[in-house]
């Protein structure tokens, strides 16, 4: 890979890349196929794994907004956009692989009634309102309008999970690890992928930083060559 | 407190007059959401044994695409001239212009949903409310906090190239909750279902309400600034 | 293809594209910003 990280950074990426290949034998060989659902029930440790990463994506972007709001450090922008962006990555993983794994166990691709795949649509929605509004505004301003919308749309993510759940409480169908028989093996799995693909993202979450403190030092470069 | 208050007040008070003066904002904005409620009727070919499931719709989408439309008219007063600098350098708490911009907009909405409710009932006659009260609550705490939001998102958006059109990309996926919450509550305004819900739904309403009211007073220095 | 191998491959393709497409614009923006470097250092020579 062309890059240029540092070296503790390049090590994050090669840990990430470890792990991840280590995952695919406990996904699909340590653990057992599940009873009911069947081999296609190996999809939620990916499925689980991206969304609770996801989570963790947007509440560093909440950190990192509230962070800029405060000390107006272009450093927190960064970081916060770079999560969000890896954040919406995840949630379109879980997003595919959620319908993947539905439509053989229900016979139906999407489920209004799932309220964790619905909230998970409703954050996907959020978040990327959040990456085109700061796309569209220009300079700190839109750093600065962005970090808001960042901070209201997390608060709203809690208040989203429980009204669709409320909602949707009339047909209780859940395509989540908690539809599913777990054995300690797939418990162990679940864990173990989750913190895998955590190493994966905060490696994309330092590439992504990365690009956005070049681009903004190229910028400034431009600038200065065209002042003269 | 009492300068907060004043200062929602003044700001609230000059909308409206201009609003009233000009009435063209008013009443485009009420044929609108007229117009949204016989489209809807064609869509959905609605008739009276899909209405307990439709009714909730039809009488909240004409409410929120009107305001969707209009509000970003109500925020463009203070594009020209640079107001919007000339609000940032008053003395006023920006919550408090904030407050005054949402007021003025709750002021206006609930006009076009005078008009647009009982319209409903005319058009679409379903039985006679179950409980009127739970209705006219619904009705108001649904208002406040979608237009509150509205308002704040409005301003966000007409700050970016996109203008108006990032409205509704940043409005709807925050307001799924409220959605969620008045169309609950008006079905079970409307008809018989279940009872001994309403109390989750309210204080979802209320709570989302207050959230969404706190915060933009609180952030709206953010967009204010220069 | 099964719908275990479609969501399999799917999610690592996906994230194979996007890391590799973030080390591409990551190398490209390098070398501008190279380039602007040396541009500068030229004129202020």
């Amino acid at each position: 890979m062309n890059s240029r990280l540092l070296r503790w950074q390049r090590a994050v990426g090669w840990l990430a890349l470890v792990l991840v290949a280590l995952d695919v034998y406990f996904v699909f060989f340590y653990a057992p196929t599940e009873k009911y659902m069947g081999d296609v029930q190996r999809l939620m440790y990916y499925h689980v794994a991206t969304a609770w990463n996801a989570y963790l994506a947007f509440g560093l972007a909440l950190v990192f907004s509230i962070l800029y709001l405060w000390r107006r450090d272009e450093r927190f922008d960064r970081w916060a956009v770079s999560a969000v962006e890896v954040g919406v990555v995840f949630t379109t993983l879980v997003l595919i692989t959620g319908p993947l794994w539905a439509r053989p166990v229900w016979n139906a691709w999407w489920k209004w009634d799932d309220p964790r795949l619905t909230s998970t649509l409703i954050l996907w929605f959020i978040y990327i309102a959040y990456l085109i509004l700061r796309a569209s505004i220009e300079g700190p301003r839109g750093k600065r309008i962005a970090a808001v919308f960042a901070v209201i749309g997390f608060v709203d993510v809690p208040i989203v999970h429980f009204s669709v759940q409320w909602w949707s409480s009339f047909h209780p169908q859940v395509i989540s690890s908690q539809g599913v028989n777990m054995t300690g093996e797939m418990v162990f799995t679940l864990a173990y992928t989750s913190f895998a693909f955590m190493a994966l993202f905060f490696y994309l979450l330092l590439l992504r930083a990365n690009v956005e403190r070049i681009k903004a030092e190229t910028e400034r470069l431009e600038e200065r060559l065209s002042a003269d | 407190m009492k300068s907060f208050v004043r200062a929602s007040w003044a700001v609230a008070e000059k909308d409206l007059r201009i609003q009233f003066r000009l009435k063209s904002l008013l009443l485009s904005m009420v044929v609108f959401a007229l117009l949204i409620q016989v489209l809807l009727h064609f869509s959905f070919q609605a008739n009276p044994a899909a209405l307990e499931q439709m009714a909730a719709g039809l009488l909240w989408l004409p409410v929120f695409l009107s305001t969707l439309l209009g509000i970003g008219r109500l925020m463009a007063i203070e594009e020209p001239e640079e107001n919007w600098e000339g609000l940032w350098l008053t003395p006023a708490d920006p919550g408090a212009v904030f407050m005054g911009k949402m007021l003025g907009s709750l002021a206006l909405v609930a006009l076009v949903e005078s008009v647009s409710v009982p319209l409903f009932f005319i058009l679409f006659n379903p039985p006679v409310p179950q409980s009127f009260p739970l209705l006219l609550v619904t009705l108001l705490l649904g208002t406040w906090g979608y237009v509150s939001l509205a308002s704040f998102f409005s301003v966000m958006a007409r700050m970016s190239r996109l203008g108006d059109l990032l409205l509704p990309i940043l409005l709807f996926p925050v307001s799924i909750p409220l959605l969620l919450g008045v169309v609950r509550l008006t079905q079970m305004a409307l008809f018989p279902t279940m009872p001994g819900q309403e109390g989750l739904w309210l204080a979802v309403l209320i709570a989302y309400d207050v959230l969404f009211t706190l915060l933009p007073v609180l952030t709206f220095e953010y967009l204010l600034e220069v | 293809m099964t719908y275990l191998a479609a969501g399999t491959f799917i999610v690592w393709l996906a994230i194979f594209i996007y890391t590799v497409s973030l080390s591409n614009r990551l190398a490209k923006l390098h070398r501008r910003m190279e380039e602007l470097k040396q541009a500068l250092d030229e004129k202020g020579a």
